[in-house]
């Protein structure tokens, strides 16, 4: 920090140390107290400056009473197959967290073709037995025709 | 940022009301209060912040927290949609909003001084090159840090203290022809 770059913050942050850049602010600060030379030299700058920083202080806005609502009523409704689709893949910044998310969505197949394969298997077997004695069955007529 | 922002914003992309409502109550003012201070007109200073919060809404998943603060990041929407607009519709100065200028518990005398003050700033700063005004208005009004006024802009610091310094010089200047 040095009088150059004293004088150069003060035109461009103004007056007020609290305005000044936070990396430099204690240099500043101190090279302003403990400098007499600095005080002389910048204490017009430091006067300039403290006008304008008073007159941009008469610019007060405040936010339209309503515009909270407004936004709020104005907010497209997302769809449910988006809202999923955000909750199921999340961003990569939030991967880590939220790893299990896609997982489920990856295995989601594997768990919809168990389900549907148990729901469709069925268990009467009787069917399945007198298949097989028949194919028995045709296997012994086969082989007496071969022995013939 | 605030604790649990990043918490928020994951909430809000999966479609999260109350999540996004938070939000809307800890930034609406003061982006409302930059955007005001660029355009000086409240109707179409108000349906920018509206587009600005409704993109938080929309493009919650585009903001990465890890790049910028969402104060920063909404900052440099509303900046982008006010410089936008600036560039289809001309910089027409419509009036100061009533709501803006003074508190109603002080005497009428000083009701009329803060408004001719409050004008003559409004004028002083709206003739400024929109560079500086957003400059000036980030990190005299916003608080904004000259890196986080400086990404918005797109510039460098140094070259974000030099639109600062112009603007600062100029507005003395308009000060000193109107008193």
């Amino acid at each position: 920090m040095n009088h150059e770059r004293l004088k150069r913050i003060i035109e461009a942050y103004g007056a007020r140390q609290e305005n000044w850049p936070a990396n430099e602010r204690g240099q500043a600060v101190d090279l302003l107290a403990a400098d007499e030379q600095a005080q002389r030299t910048l204490a017009g700058y430091l006067a300039q400056q403290r006008s304008v920083d008073e007159a941009l202080d008469a610019l007060t806005v405040m936010p339209g009473a309503d515009l909270r609502d407004r936004i709020l009523q104005a907010l497209p409704r997302l769809h449910w197959v988006d809202r999923c689709l955000a909750w199921l893949l999340p961003d990569t910044d939030q991967l880590r967290q939220y790893f299990w998310r896609p997982v489920l969505a990856a295995s989601l197949p594997l768990v919809t073709g168990l389900l549907l394969g148990a729901s469709t298997l069925t268990t009467d077997t009787s069917f399945s037995w007198e298949d097989e004695l028949t194919l028995m069955a045709l296997d012994d007529s086969v082989m007496e025709i071969l022995s013939e | 940022m605030h604790v649990n922002e990043a918490a928020l914003i994951a909430r809000v992309r999966a479609g999260d009301e109350a999540a996004y409502r938070t939000l809307l109550d800890r930034h609406l003012g003061p982006v409302t209060a930059y955007v005001r201070r660029m355009m000086m007109s409240a109707p179409e200073a108000d349906d920018i912040v509206q587009e600005t919060f409704i993109r938080l809404w929309t493009q919650a998943q585009r903001y990465d927290p890890a790049a910028a603060k969402l104060s920063t990041w909404l900052h440099n929407i509303a900046h982008h949609l006010v410089i936008d607009h600036f560039r289809k519709h001309g910089r027409v100065v419509t009036g100061v909003a009533d709501d803006d200028v003074v508190a109603e518990d002080i005497s009428l005398s000083d009701q009329i001084v803060h408004r001719e003050q409050h004008d003559q700033m409004s004028r002083c700063l709206m003739a400024l090159p929109e560079r500086q005004r957003s400059a000036i208005v980030m990190c005299h009004y916003q608080g904004m840090s000259n890196r986080d006024a400086a990404v918005i802009l797109d510039v460098s610091v140094e070259a974000l203290e030099s639109l600062m310094a112009r603007g600062r010089r100029k507005l003395r200047q308009l000060l000193a022809e109107q008193s």
